[in-house]
């Protein structure tokens, strides 16, 4: 059983009956309480559950979105997703900011960098990612929602299209730019609960990767 | 829209069960299993994956593919997962699209490679209890994929199985897999009965293809030969695909397999690179050629796909990676396969003189994609990175594809000097390509002839006008196909009876030469620079790498909108020009241009890479050109790249080819001699390859400063700087001395 911490303690009964609902075990912050939402998650060591500033928590859980990277290191927020949507049959909507990051971790994948016909290269890379990352309970629906730009703007943007009753993200911990900064917006602008898990660090894979930064020193890219 | 009935008679795609009763059997008679290869072949002839990563076995399978051009097997688990897509592909065979936005698909065969260990009445698969070891390795030499699968099962017991498996290259119509299960005392087999035959039929709309399969069971062990027969318009009277079968039950496994592997052997003994000193290339190269072999089909019937027989990817559909890609490798390799490839677009002329007329021009356009008519079969619309509809031009644009087949056909007449395949075939394909252009040209205001709204190999502008690939390479068609003409004219013996098939108008050659000679090409002879088309140098000048480590997709980074009104280009388009046409492009200019166009292009297709490699090696830009390189050689290899789950890149892995053997082995036709001057990376020790050159065989072995050419026979060849030579049979050798190489000297007459 997952156990969470929610933010800011006092959140609605709403927020804690989401909790209990997915079978989730609540555990309250040490003596010191965290006084902001960041510092909640920064403080954490497990996942927090945080009711942002102005954001209501459903009555009935009907969509879950899951931000995700296109790295295997998502799959704990894939898996409470999983366990949220379980109990009132939502809809999970992953969500990727397709962009030229890549991340480190092997088995991940980004969004194709090599696009050499828009049509089917998108089309079978959409097939691919979900059934890389995507496996749900059986009878859940998943679908995979892709937008482009700056992550932190892109992402709150795409929520408010999407209007998800819970937002689950998880992250490296860090607090600075990339996830950092996803992070921040969501709990300052989500406008429901925000799930957000702790990423496993795992080391960068081996074999052969793309040498951009080889090219880089060649051309004189770096210079 | 047509429906189609089923693929093939069993959904599933279970040979585990018979589909169709057959009355007649085929007998395995020779029953003697062959060894289980020991899979420790040299880390350079092998790919080797150990463990089992569900998150990119896909990625795996096409890796671990194993073909012979009438088919491919992807290289899935015999016992089946759920993470894995298995699939056998039959070349050529297609059948109507499934829903997606393709018309037709590559359809799978009947999944031939299905067993399923059983010990103790229990189905093991890797689910059940504990992997002790798993590996798999693919003998890029022979073309064999072997497997050793250890086991500790929930009772206790540890399970062994080992496996191997072929498409046989001396027999491509077969199929052979053997299996051998251990439990220690405990009782394992694989589920079926003693002796089992399947009999399925692939209906494809170029008709059916006929698929029969025997498999003998006994103490633990499995051997299963399949037989694939497809239609072949060439063949008068074909011999049923149970009758192959028979044959090949009559030789056992033992046999196929030893003819299998000397099959191999004669391929790659023509067609190995071998780089010392970096051991990453040298895998990367092989891996390459492995596949393109594999992908190879002589018959003319059909050609090849996108991502080759492994993967569903592109739906098998065929575009210009093929003849300028992929083809070449073949023509200096393995002409039968090139000359199947040109007869496969010669087939399809028809259907491309159809859809010239359709827009209102005469002459030969291929169509950007096709499959097995010869008809387009480009989507009209697909969805893009956000889901969102995006219109398809290139099926209406991509013109440039006719002067690619036509540039294809010439090069291997030039590089064979097979006079027979000009007569019979490369005559038409480009007196019909020369035609188009012709009517494709029109006179503008300033009295020279355009080509508009076309879109040029760099896909990220579209309908633009002058593309200078695409009018340079239609300049060169034209007068290629006139050259064609008057030699046919002055055919030794009298004017060649293939004059009279071409259905020339009076003057028509002259007309080619009147409109190749009006055509733009953006040139500046002041820069030494081709404007890619016209207009191009007025787009905002966003320099591609300062906006993301590359290889990058355009439109993610800059947005589809301002990516359309920016230098911002996909992939080589003036440098594909350079690659193409040396003799029209001289290094100094594709030195400019690579100065010029390399930074602007964002490699956001895989057939990008390696042609900066050659290029870049060209030029000189040997540290540039090694890290091109191995980003192409990334493509397929390296996680996280590009989808190798459906399939690997083909036009990727010609393109290493073409990088390793015409950018830094430095071969080039050049009228009639075969030009070598190699430019080695400090990296590589040494680089050493063949070629036939116009049927003699010529091995180039570039070696520090030491340079040593082979030749078999009589052979008219430039090295360095120098005119060309003809080099007697012999061992020739030359010194580099500062940037030049001398003249090669006869060290050992053969």
């Amino acid at each position: 059983m997952r156990t969470i911490a929610v933010f800011p303690a006092n959140a609605s009964q709403r927020v804690r009956r989401l909790a209990l609902a997915a079978g989730w075990d609540l555990e309250p912050f040490g003596e010191q309480p965290p006084t902001s939402e960041m510092a909640a998650v920064a403080l954490a060591r497990g996942p927090v559950l945080v009711l942002p500033p102005g954001a209501r928590a459903p009555r009935v859980l009907r969509r879950v979105v899951v931000v995700h990277e296109g790295s295997p290191l998502v799959a704990p927020a894939m898996e409470a997703a999983d366990e949220a949507a379980l109990g009132s049959g939502a809809e999970i909507v992953v969500l990727h900011v397709a962009s030229a990051a890549r991340p480190a971790a092997a088995g991940s994948l980004p969004a194709p960098c090599f696009v050499d016909h828009s049509g089917y290269d998108w089309e079978e890379w959409r097939a691919e990612f979900l059934r890389r990352f995507c496996r749900c309970s059986e009878g859940l629906c998943v679908r995979l929602e892709v937008t482009t730009g700056e992550p932190a703007v892109a992402i709150p943007t795409a929520l408010r299209r999407l209007r998800p009753d819970l937002v689950v993200v998880s992250w490296k911990g860090q607090t600075g730019p990339g996830r950092g900064r996803v992070v921040r917006a969501l709990l300052r602008q989500a406008s429901c609960p925000v799930l957000v898990l702790r990423e496993p660090t795992e080391p960068e894979p081996e074999g052969s990767q793309v040498s951009g930064s080889e090219l880089r020193a060649a051309t004189g890219a770096d210079r | 829209m047509r429906r189609q009935p089923p693929a093939h008679s069993d959904p599933e795609g279970d040979v585990g069960k018979p589909q169709v009763p057959s009355g007649r059997r085929a007998r395995l008679r020779d029953t003697t299993f062959p060894a289980l290869p020991a899979g420790d072949c040299a880390p350079s002839w092998a790919i080797v994956v150990d463990g089992f990563d569900p998150l990119r076995e896909r990625e795996f399978e096409s890796w671990l593919s194993v073909g012979n051009g009438v088919t491919g097997t992807r290289g899935s688990l015999e016992e089946g997962h759920e993470a894995s897509s298995p699939a056998t592909y039959v070349n050529g065979a297609y059948v109507e699209g499934s829903g997606g936005v393709a018309d037709s698909d590559l359809a799978p065969a009947p999944e031939w490679t299905r067993l399923v260990p059983v010990v103790d009445d229990t189905a093991v698969t890797l689910g059940i209890g504990e992997i002790i070891e798993h590996r798999r390795v693919l003998d890029l030499r022979h073309g064999v994929l072997s497997r050793t699968w250890r086991q500790r099962l929930p009772s206790g017991q540890e399970m062994t199985l080992r496996s191997a498996r072929f498409a046989s290259m001396a027999d491509p119509q077969l199929l052979v897999l053997w299996a051998e299960v251990r439990a220690g005392a405990a009782r394992a087999r694989f589920a079926a009965g003693a002796e089992e035959q399947v009999v399925a039929e692939l209906r494809a709309r170029a008709g059916p293809v006929e698929f029969v399969a025997i498999t003998r069971h006994g103490r633990g062990r499995a051997v299963r030969i399949a037989a694939v027969r497809r239609r072949d318009p060439n063949e008068t009277k074909q011999e049923p695909a149970l009758d192959v079968l028979t044959r090949a039950g009559r030789q056992g496994a033992v046999r196929l397999l030893a003819r299998h592997r000397e099959a191999w052997d004669a391929r790659w003994c023509a067609a190995d690179v071998e780089i010392e000193g970096d051991p990453d290339a040298q895998r990367a190269v092989r891996f390459a050629l492995y596949h393109l072999i594999s992908a190879g089909d002589a018959s003319g019937v059909a050609s090849i796909g996108a991502r080759g027989l492994t993967g569903p990817g592109y739906h098998g559909h065929v575009f210009w990676d093929t003849d300028v890609f992929v083809l070449p490798f073949f023509v200096a390799t393995h002409p039968p396969t090139a000359r199947g490839l040109l007869e496969y677009r010669h087939r399809q002329l028809a259907a491309a003189r159809a859809k010239a007329g359709a827009l209102g021009y005469v002459g030969a356009l291929y169509p950007w994609e096709s499959a097995d008519t010869g008809e387009e079969a480009t989507p009209p619309f697909a969805l893009g990175a956000r889901g969102e509809r995006v219109p398809i031009l290139t099926g209406l644009q991509e013109h440039h594809i006719s002067a690619d087949v036509a540039w294809a056909a010439w090069r291997y007449w030039q590089m064979t000097g097979d006079d027979d395949f000009l007569l019979s075939t490369g005559a038409e394909i480009l007196t019909q390509t020369a035609r188009f252009w012709a009517s494709r040209a029109r006179r503008r205001g300033d009295g020279r002839l355009h080509i508009g709204r076309v879109i040029g190999p760099d896909e990220y502008h579209e309908s633009v006008d002058d593309n200078a690939f695409t009018n340079v390479l239609a300049r060169w068609n034209l007068e290629r196909a006139a050259d064609v003409v008057e030699r046919l004219q002055d055919w030794p013996g009298g004017p060649s009876d293939t004059l009279a098939g071409l259905d020339l108008r009076p003057g028509e050659p002259r007309r080619w030469r009147r409109v190749a000679a009006g055509l733009v090409d953006g040139f500046n002879p002041d820069t030494g620079l081709y404007e890619q088309f016209a207009g191009y140098v007025d787009l905002e000048d966003v320099v591609a790498a300062e906006l993301a480590e590359r290889p990058f997709a355009g439109d993610l980074v800059l947005g589809r909108d301002r990516l359309r009104r920016s230098q911002v280009i996909k992939q080589a388009d003036v440098l594909m020009l350079a690659h193409m046409l040396p003799e029209v492009v001289p290094v100094e200019v594709a030195a400019a241009n690579y100065r010029y166009y390399e930074p602007r292009t964002s490699h956001g297709s895989s057939l990008s890479p390696a042609i900066h490699a050659a290029v870049a090696a060209r030029v000189g830009a040997l540290d540039e050109a090694l890290a091109y390189f191995r980003m192409a050689a990334a493509i397929d290899l390296g996680d996280g790249m590009g989808n190798a789950s459906v399939g690997v890149h083909m036009a990727a892995l010609g393109g290493l080819w073409q990088a390793a053997v015409a950018g830094f082995g430095g071969t080039r036709v050049e009228g009639n001699a075969l030009r070598v001057d190699p430019r080695v990376p400090r990296a590589w020790r040494r680089l050493r390859f063949p070629v036939l050159w116009r049927g003699v065989r010529v091995d180039v072995d570039a070696a520090g400063d030491t340079l040593t050419l082979t030749v078999e026979g009589p052979a008219d060849v430039a090295v360095g700087a120098h005119p060309p030579t003809r080099l007697a049979p012999g061992r020739h050798v030359a010194r580099r001395r500062g940037q030049a190489w001398s003249r090669p000297t006869e060290v050992t007459p053969s």
